[in-house]
């Protein structure tokens, strides 16, 4: 059994990143299952950035809302985290570097040691080595066997060389050995891996990259934003190995516009962005739906508007994606929840983008993408791929946009024999021609318009988490899911340390698609509640007014909002729960 | 039937086709319109070149100039106001081996696609770039575009235009581009050889052609442009002597000088980034194995 926080933080540039990396992988490797939040500035070197692991037993989906053990590399770590370790939870500082300053109450309700942490690293060679210290000391603690921290050593320094390796691995000892000698075993702190137990550390970015390769994506255009950034760095550096092409050009309207030339000419392709990329990226929306080629745009949100908080964690680009654009835009919006559910979202994007032959989003947020969470594995057999309808020949009269049933007409591929024809953002009729006539517009409108009616059929369907007859029911989406599953083990008595009243039934509604919004279903699986609480990351609480355009009984409904930057603790939303208890 | 059915890709030289196998949808332009020429010019290039419509894909913008994208009959993809060449990219990155032609107006090149057209020329994507230039925004009805001379009176310059013109020959030269060709819509045959030259050219291939807007632009008409042009021996065409390209190009508007002024190599984007082989791939249903990408993040 296992849950236990730990957390270390510094100044960026103090390799704070690769430390919780380290040492994340390593308990990985013990098969432990791990959630872990990076705390960063947009800034290169200085500034305070943390990185927290949350170790357990079973798979976790939240960070936990106190902290059991933390390494505070400066002061400045200490001013922010300390009233989130726990009571009798452990406090490590640098005692080479300074002494903590704080309330004298935190030094009576925590176990504090200070190690010379700088000292030692620069006895083995360098103060570089300061992070293995703490790591060492990290091990004992918990527990963590030192093969694991050593085949992660290996493979982040063995390009090094083996001076590298053996100093990190002295560095390692010999935090080991100052804690076990000055500090002794803590049995709260203790974890019980699984050895044999393989898990894969892996961010929602990392998923959704590895969707669209498993999916036949092989066209990626981009431009770098915070926290998106990384679906492209993944992709120009697998694409090659794929026979896929990702390129960095000059904006996001060309990266949307690229996407679409692509999608064009038949390759699976995807652009990706957050808050101010997504806002040009508006522009070619209607684009993509009025000449029927499809695309996928990956928004992984960030604190808006403007620059907002570009390192921080919102879910306001909502109603943009859902209702951006200029002119009626047939689209559909997913919005996974877990990185399980983005590397199948990916998948699932592409097979409705080809479908229907329209823009298709998938929402995600920084707190899903951004941090590494531990899967045993990846569904990879579940999403056949579904290339839609595609001619392979056409004849004299064949025309791009008949009109159908489900407002989808077959394409050609730009090279098709006796397939040429025009494709505009202009109204045109069935096969193409410009036109302005009435009927012809409402035609053509209504056929476009009608592929919403039917890609409800394609989209992933609402998930009730706990009693389908729970008098409360929590609605939300994205990375909120973690916390408001936590929550709901809370309600359900499952954890000791928590604050919820027992015997409530309180279940979870996780929309995993937004548009079209699948509102006799929704409204079949929130019928009994009583109270209804929809949990989102906005100050406007965009997720409940699309609720309640598709409901009635309004004043059943309420927001628990959170918007300053951090996502939802699961303590925050029993909470923000039990008031409408 | 699979996509590999689809034409192979053309390879030059070609037996000619019939020009009027590209022949489009009856165009809306006013009578006289310069763009009438440019569109006759491009049919018989690619015609003289030996494609026909299935081959070629066009990628046209916003604007009277645009309109190319219905009248000459091929793929055409008629996009957004001035994002011409990011679609064209994509179209090349995603198969290398198809022609492709892009065309526009001035506005679409210079003013709200400027940023795209300087990395189009900084990539030397491998495309032939009709900018059909007027000096006007012709379809909403006679206003100013950056190529104005000063003192162009226009429904939004109606004491003339003040800003500094665009000069997009020295633009496209300084930026890097490898094929820098001035054209005039009045003279048909040699714009045409000018766009043969511009499709057989590797690399990004820009044709500013002066096509005079008869409705909205009295002062720069065809009487204005025909003392004006100068045509360049087509034996000077293959120059790579830049100096003398930005003389030439500097010289506008006194003198016009038409044809290809620079011409040189340079590897092409899809070369340097693209895929190994074209990523256009409607027959692919089997899903890719990402266990190796797996494997790294154990």
């Amino acid at each position: 059994m296992a849950n236990v926080t730990w957390k270390i933080g510094g100044q960026a540039g103090d390799g704070i990143e690769s430390t919780g990396e380290m040492f994340a992988y390593a308990a990985s490797r013990y098969g432990l299952h791990l959630f872990t939040h990076r705390n960063f500035s947009s800034r290169i070197r200085g500034g305070y950035t943390s990185y927290e692991a949350r170790l357990h037993h079973g798979r976790v989906l939240a960070r936990y809302d106190t902290f059991d053990l933390l390494i505070a590399l400066d002061q400045e770590t200490i001013d922010r985290d300390i009233d989130d370790v726990r009571d009798k939870g452990v406090l490590i500082y640098d005692s080479t570097t300074y002494k903590p300053q704080m309330d004298e109450k935190h030094w009576k309700r925590l176990r504090t040691y200070g190690i010379p942490i700088t000292d030692m690293a620069i006895s083995i060679g360098s103060e570089l080595y300061r992070n293995t210290v703490a790591v060492g000391v990290s091990c004992f603690l918990l527990g963590l066997p030192v093969e694991n921290v050593m085949e992660i050593i290996e493979r982040m320094f063995g390009r090094k060389g083996s001076g590298v390796v053996e100093s990190n691995r002295k560095a390692l000892e010999a935090g080991r050995a100052w804690a076990a000698q000055n500090i002794g075993a803590q049995k709260d702190l203790a974890v019980e891996g699984v050895p044999g137990r393989r898990m894969y550390l892996i961010t929602g970015n990392e998923a959704i990259a590895m969707g669209a390769i498993r999916a036949g994506c092989r066209f990626f255009a981009g431009y770098p934003i915070t926290p998106a950034t990384s679906i492209m760095e993944y992709l120009i550096r697998h694409f090659p190995e794929y026979g896929g092409v990702a390129i960095q050009v000059e904006d996001e309207i060309a990266a949307i516009h690229a996407a679409i030339g692509a999608g064009y000419m038949g390759a699976r392709a995807m652009t990706s962005s957050s808050g101010p990329g997504i806002s040009l990226m508006t522009e070619a929306l209607g684009l993509a739906s009025m000449t029927e080629i499809p695309v996928v745009v990956v928004d992984v949100q960030r604190a808006g508007p403007s620059t907002g908080m570009p390192t921080k964690h919102e879910q306001a680009d909502l109603n943009h994606v859902v209702f951006g654009g200029t002119g009626d835009i047939p689209r559909a919006v997913l919005a996974p929840g877990t990185v399980e559910e983005c590397f199948e979202e990916a998948q699932r994007a592409f097979n409705i983008a080809d479908r229907f032959q329209c823009p298709v989003f998938l929402l995600a947020d920084e707190e899903l993408c951004m941090n590494k969470q531990s899967v045993e594995k990846l569904n990879v057999d579940g999403i056949p791929i579904d290339r839609g309808e595609i001619a392979y020949s056409a004849g004299a009269g064949y025309k791009r946009y008949l009109q159908t049933p489900t407002g989808v007409s077959p394409r050609v591929v730009p090279g098709t024999p006796g397939g040429a024809h025009v494709e505009s953002g202009v109204e045109h009729a069935e096969e193409g021609r410009i036109i302005e006539n009435p009927h012809l517009r409402r035609a053509m409108m209504e056929k476009r318009m009608r592929k919403l009616k039917h890609i409800s059929d394609y989209l992933p369907a609402p998930v009730l988490h706990g009693d389908p007859k729970a008098e409360a029911v929590l609605v939300g989406f994205g990375s909120t899911t973690g916390p408001a599953l936590e929550a709901l083990g809370r309600f359900r008595g499952g954890n000791g340390r928590s604050r919820a009243p027992k015997g409530k039934k309180v279940a979870y509604l996780q929309l995993r698609a937004l548009w079209p919004f699948q509102g006799e279903q929704v409204r079949k699986l929130l019928a009994p509640a009583r109270r209804i609480v929809v949990a989102e990351s906005n100050a406007g609480g965009q997720l409940a007014r699309l609720v309640r355009s598709e409901m009635d009984g309004h004043d059943r409904i309420h927001s628990l909002l959170k918007y300053d930057g951090r996502p939802f603790r699961p303590s925050e939303i029993v909470e923000g729960v039990r008031t409408h208890l | 039937m699979s996509a590999e059915a689809r034409t192979p890709a053309p390879e030059a030289p070609r037996a000619p086709t019939d020009k009027k196998l590209f022949t489009g949808y009856k165009s809306t332009w006013c009578p006289g319109c310069g763009d009438f020429g440019v569109l006759e010019a491009a049919k018989r290039a690619y015609a003289e070149l030996g494609y026909g419509p299935d081959d070629v894909v066009m990628v046209a913008g916003i604007g009277c100039s645009g309109r190319i994208g219905a009248y000459f009959k091929c793929y055409a993809l008629h996009v957004t106001h001035g994002r011409t060449l990011p679609v064209a990219t994509a179209v090349r990155m995603a198969d290398p081996e198809r022609p492709v032609l892009v065309a526009g107006g001035d506005g679409d090149a210079y003013a709200i696609g400027l940023g795209h057209f300087l990395h189009a020329v900084r990539r030397n994507i491998d495309v032939t770039y009709m900018v059909m230039d007027n000096e006007v925004y012709g379809l909403t009805l006679g206003q100013k575009s950056p190529t104005a001379q000063l003192g162009l009176v226009t429904k939004t310059s109606p004491e003339g235009v003040v800003e500094h013109p665009v000069r997009p020959l020295p633009l496209a030269l300084i930026t890097g581009a490898t094929f820098v060709a001035q054209a005039f819509s009045g003279e048909v045959k040699q714009l045409a050889e000018i766009l043969k030259a511009a499709a057989r050219h590797k690399g990004f291939a820009l044709v500013n052609i002066l096509s005079p807007c008869v409705t909205y632009n009295k002062v720069h008409s065809y009487d204005w442009a025909r003392p004006r042009v100068r045509p360049i021996p087509e034996g000077e065409w293959e120059s790579a002597d830049f100096d003398r390209a930005m003389k030439l190009a500097m010289e506008f508007p006194e003198t016009i000088h038409t044809g290809v002024l620079y011409q040189t190599r340079r590897p092409i984007f899809e070369e340097l980034k693209g895929p190994r082989k074209p990523v256009t791939t409607p027959d692919v249903f089997r899903p890719a194995d990402i266990t190796p990408l797996l494997e790294e993040l154990y």
